[in-house]
């Protein structure tokens, strides 16, 4: 499966391209939304194996950014964005509006990163 | 806005301006004042995209978002050391309770069920990770 990255200057991959009009805004300018196709949502909760957490262990004695969990934070997003879009696709809509995330910690080491939107029909204004 | 003078201004807000195109510029925004604005604008936003444009190199050159070979090599070698190590005590426990005659015969079986078990759910969960390590599309997600 090949999908457009996004990469950061440096290099670093911080997601994909989406297929379906994300947005945190309720209205979207210039377009009108023509049909709403109701809530849509997507969850991932990953964690990383034990190596990881022992290295996260390690940097929390430490101090600084743990990038062992800042990864474990991308993959749930993009994930959860996925199921998301793929759940609005389904529905027939074009777009998701009003998104937003939120996380909860499941377990030591696992965090569960939930999308949430309202998929709509756009059309132009 | 003619083409000259946009190039001049963006090349002005990248401070790319050669004495000649600085003076020519000058002498537009004497009389253009509402420009000069406009590009001490520019400038600023400039500044601060070059801001955090800074901070992010600057944290990416701390630790690049891929480790090295030689930082995978050390960090690689480290977990499998520990892990082998809590992996290799762990079962020599186990295999000192299962063998010691003082310990009551039924302690003796929980353990062993409770062992084994935790191999079958182990054994499971190892399976469905090898297969699918390569091919899990989010681990190319740095963050």
């Amino acid at each position: 499966m090949s999908r457009e990255l996004i990469r950061s200057r440096t290099g670093a991959v911080t997601g994909f391209k989406s297929q379906v009009l994300l947005t945190t805004t309720d209205e979207v300018a210039g377009r009108k939304v023509r049909e709403v196709k109701g809530l849509v949502r997507g969850n991932s909760i990953r964690a990383r194996h034990v190596g990881h957490d022992l290295v996260a262990v390690f940097r929390n004695l430490v101090g600084g950014e743990i990038r062992e969990y800042t990864k474990l934070m991308g993959e749930s997003r993009e994930q959860a964005l996925d199921r998301l879009m793929e759940q609005a696709s389904l529905l027939g809509a074009n777009a998701v509006v009003g998104v937003r995330f939120t996380t909860s910690m499941v377990m030591n080491g696992a965090a569960e990163l939930l999308a949430y939107g309202t998929a709509v029909v756009l059309e132009d204004a | 806005m003619n083409t000259e003078l946009e190039t001049l201004l963006v090349k002005a807000v990248d401070g790319l301006l050669t004495p000649d195109e600085q003076a020519r510029l000058d002498a537009y925004l004497a009389e253009h004042p509402e420009v000069g604005e406009a590009l001490e604008d520019d400038m600023a936003i400039k500044a601060i995209t070059d801001g955090w444009a800074q901070r992010i190199q600057a944290d990416a050159d701390i630790e690049p978002p891929r480790p090295s070979g030689p930082a995978r090599v050390v960090l690689g070698t480290g977990m499998v050391l520990v892990v082998g190590a809590v992996t290799a005590l762990m079962g020599f426990a186990l295999w000192m309770t299962l063998r010691d005659p003082a310990v009551p015969m039924l302690v003796r079986a929980a353990v062993a069920a409770g062992a084994a078990g935790a191999a079958g759910l182990l054994g499971y969960v190892v399976k469905v990770r090898l297969r699918s390590l390569g091919r899990d599309p989010y681990r190319e997600v740095d963050r």
